[in-house]
């Protein structure tokens, strides 16, 4: 083995370093999945727009050379409006990639050449990879490649990422490619090709932009780009990007004649009947709540068995790690620190995977985005738009996540309301602390106090924007201009690596921060008196902040959980469990709660707590960096702690008022 | 399917979903009283009523709504019987078992396998 892997090494380094390939086109044509075929990387992969929200990178070899491969997210134009096509211009002119792959989408080739044009007008060594070529067959498309060739002159291929269909080719097409061997212009009219010469010859004297195409800059000058406006100096009276954007469709036009055949009639298919009740005005939400509803219902309920069993394992070995150690602090910190600790998160796996294999489902087949169409109008009156619907039901998995999926979001306004708000989309990492609560508090109706707690924060959200919005803002949303992508079979491949990346971030999570959280929580719960836990670290600062949580009736080991599920969600099931000693007696941590007097409204004012109060470390982290202000962060915080305590208290007063 | 074909469909399915709605929401026979389950079965029957609303010209507006009702309902029994699959394997593994009939409402899982066969039919006339 060791022999294979230094051969393999070997090989590695005598591989010739031939440059960079940037993977471009437009979202949702499928460049990730290039990427993936490319590089043989596993990178997250969706149907539906904006997925990419930074630049991947990865390595694709053959022979005896070896490319860098970068995937950019996917944008429509190269100017500079949204975060991301910032990111895409810039990477394209500051690292100058050996290579640019323009990733089309055979069924809307017409808007992936205009993306290719402007490239085209950037620089020279570029491959235009036409993708979902199977696609195109179903509807009954005609694509000629080497008309399509003759015409741009450059290397054009058919392929589909999806079945496989011609990637071979491409490859090697990549491979033979001669670097430095092109840069086609194409022509605009005899008035603007003069001022683009009058420009190009002033831009070419400048010593500070002897980096730049000084035909490109032209352009975008007379397009009226601020940034490049700027960077050259130059600010034109009169803007030309219509007339230039004219021209670029009408020469694309010219070319797709011969080359393109589309059938005259769209035929009223699958995915316009689909689209017709998805997106129906009064159905469309109502079709969206349901599935919601049946998404969290079978979260819980099926996945109990399986949590069972993990549960019944774990006790088991925590079990014979006791009785295999006789130290008693070293068999107490395994089997109850470590093992009890960690494990109370990991009972919860299951359910997890089970979410994340339905959501995949959901992404695959492009409903979701047909989701954020829906709920764009109602977006819309929150002074947001569906693009921030997209980043916020990211949010469900990670909201880490989610707050950089902002970076698509063109407004920048909306973009730090969204990032802000973010953090009350109830992320995975509080599911297994539902689940435990909700479980033992409403036995049977855990699954719709489940939903209602998912429902609640869609609802708080939509208020704090509006909220926030009024506070900081008093802009209009830009409204969503995305274009529904086409329903499909969901692979199983797709939908288990899906899973998997989304789900083994959780597992990472146990194996890191939740085990050391772990760790300390059994050292602050053992000592200074072991074996007496209301006497420990952990009970003396929960009791001190006891008194701020006394009118919402939390004990002490709740406020304990609550302080450190800063660090991780999850910590709060797995200091609850320490703290509450459920691993000694064999029963969940909400157990022994409802043991100790906390009643049904307790209980929910708790879940509400910890769905609204400040959001966990990372989260804050990408706060900061995604807005780029400490205010904002500081916001987040006071307005997320003082929204939970409200919510709780009033949950707990109706409780004391009711029962 | 022809758009009396349709209509006929439309119409029985949008009653039977409604009845079932009902019964769900009250927990009158066979059936558990389930609140957001009956409506989310509500919703069901409204794909068929609207699909009615769907102006008589255009008959693939129509049987769009047939299309997507039915496989919506077809999945309202799967939800039911994985339901019934993860209660049956949690007593298993607790040796507890709290089995009634009107637990996983029968009529859905009944109804499912009917509107599976009428989706499979009017799926080939999108296809």
């Amino acid at each position: 083995m060791k022999e294979k892997n230094k051969k393999k090494a070997e090989q590695s380094e005598t591989k010739i370093d031939v440059g960079t390939i940037a993977l471009l086109g437009n979202p949702n044509v499928g460049k990730t999945s290039v990427f993936n075929l490319l590089t043989g990387m596993k990178q997250y992969v969706a149907n539906w727009p904006g997925v990419t929200v930074e630049k991947r990178v990865g390595k694709m070899e053959k022979e005896n050379m070896a490319f860098k491969v970068v995937d950019l997210p996917g944008t429509y134009t190269l100017g500079a409006n949204s975060l991301d096509e910032k990111i895409t211009r810039d990477y394209l002119i500051e690292e100058a990639p050996e290579i640019v792959v323009v990733i089309a989408d055979a069924v809307n080739l017409e808007r992936s050449l205009y993306l290719l044009f402007q490239v085209l007008e950037m620089r020279g060594d570029v491959i235009l990879a036409i993708n979902s070529i199977d696609e195109a067959k179903k509807e009954n498309i005609f694509i000629d490649p080497e008309e399509l060739q003759q015409h741009l002159g450059i290397p054009v291929f058919l392929m589909s990422a999806y079945t496989g269909e011609g990637v071979e080719d491409f490859i090697k097409g990549i491979f033979k490619y001669n670097i430095g061997s092109s840069h086609v212009h194409h022509m605009f009219s005899k008035e603007l090709e003069n001022k683009i010469t009058e420009l190009s010859s002033i831009f070419r004297n400048k010593e500070e932009l002897k980096d730049y195409d000084s035909r490109w800059l032209s352009i975008k000058v007379l397009e009226g780009d601020e940034d490049i406006c700027k960077l050259t100096g130059i600010n034109l009276k009169r803007n030309f990007s219509s007339e230039i954007s004219q021209l670029r469709y009408e020469h694309i036009k010219y070319i797709l004649k011969e080359s393109y055949k589309k059938p005259g009639k769209e035929k009223w298919g699958m995915n316009m009947a689909t689209d017709h009740v998805f997106t129906h005005k009064y159905l469309g939400l109502a079709i969206f709540f349901s599935f919601m509803y049946l998404v969290f219902e079978i979260t819980f309920t099926f996945g109990e068995p399986f949590a069972l069993m993990i549960e019944e394992g774990l006790g088991a070995f925590g079990t014979f790690i006791d009785g295999l150690i006789n130290i008693e602090w070293l068999a107490n910190v395994l089997s109850e620190g470590i093992v009890g600790g960690v494990g109370a998160v990991l009972v919860f796996v299951p359910n997890i995977f089970i979410l994340f294999l339905i959501m995949g489902i959901l992404e695959e087949s492009g409903y979701l985005p047909r989701a954020a169409f829906v709920v764009d109008k109602a977006m819309y009156t929150l002074k947001l738009s569906g693009r921030s619907f997209m980043s916020l039901l990211l949010g469900f998995g990670c909201n880490v996540t989610s707050i950089m999926s902002t970076r698509s979001i063109s407004e920048p306004q909306e973009r730090i309301v969204t990032a802000i708000v973010s953090p009350f989309i109830s992320c995975s990492a509080r599911l297994p602390v539902y689940i435990m609560i909700a479980g033992v508090f409403f036995g049977a109706r855990a699954g719709i106090v489940i939903f209602s707690i998912y429902l609640f924060s869609i609802f708080i959200t939509a208020v704090s924007s509006i909220f926030i919005n009024k506070l900081l803002f008093k802009g209009k949303p830009a409204p969503m201009i995305m274009e529904l992508p086409r329903y499909r079979t969901p692979k199983i491949s797709s939908l288990i690596q899906y899973t998997w990346n989304r789900g083994k971030h959780f597992l990472k999570k146990a194996g890191s921060i939740i085990l050391i959280a772990s760790i300390v929580i059994w050292f602050l719960s053992y000592f200074p008196v072991p074996g007496n836990i209301a006497e420990s670290f952990a009970a003396k600062i929960g009791h001190f902040l006891e008194p701020i949580f006394a009118p919402i009736g939390f004990t002490w080991e709740m406020v304990t959980s609550l302080i450190f599920g800063v660090a991780a969600k999850e910590v709060i099931v797995s200091t609850l469990s320490t703290l509450t000693l459920s691993a000694q007696t064999g029963v969940s941590a909400a157990a022994e709660l409802m043991k100790s007097g906390l009643t049904q409204f307790g209980a929910l004012a708790f879940l509400m707590f910890v769905l609204l109060y400040v959001p966990c470390l990372p989260t804050l982290i990408v706060l900061k960096n995604e807005t780029g202000k400490w205010r904002y962060l500081l916001l987040s915080i006071v307005y997320s702690f003082s929204l939970a305590y409200v919510v709780a208290l009033i949950i707990s007063l109706a409780g004391r008022l009711f029962v | 399917m022809s758009i009396k074909g349709i209509n006929s469909w439309l119409w029985i399915l949008g009653i039977l979903y409604s009845l079932m709605a009902l019964n769900t929401l009250t927990g009158f026979t066979y059936a558990e009283q389930d609140i957001i389950f009956g409506l989310v079965l509500c919703v069901s029957a409204g794909i068929y009523f609207f699909g009615l609303r769907e102006s008589i010209e255009k008959p693939q507006r129509r049987a769009a709504h047939l299309l997507i009702g039915t496989i919506f309902s077809s999945l309202l029994g799967l939800f039911k019987f994985l339901i019934l699959l993860g209660s049956l394997l949690s007593g298993y593994l607790e040796q507890d078992f709290h089995f009634s009939v009107d637990s996983f409402n029968l009529s859905v899982i009944i109804g499912s396998v009917i509107t599976l066969v009428i989706h499979l039919r009017i799926r080939k006339q999108f296809t």
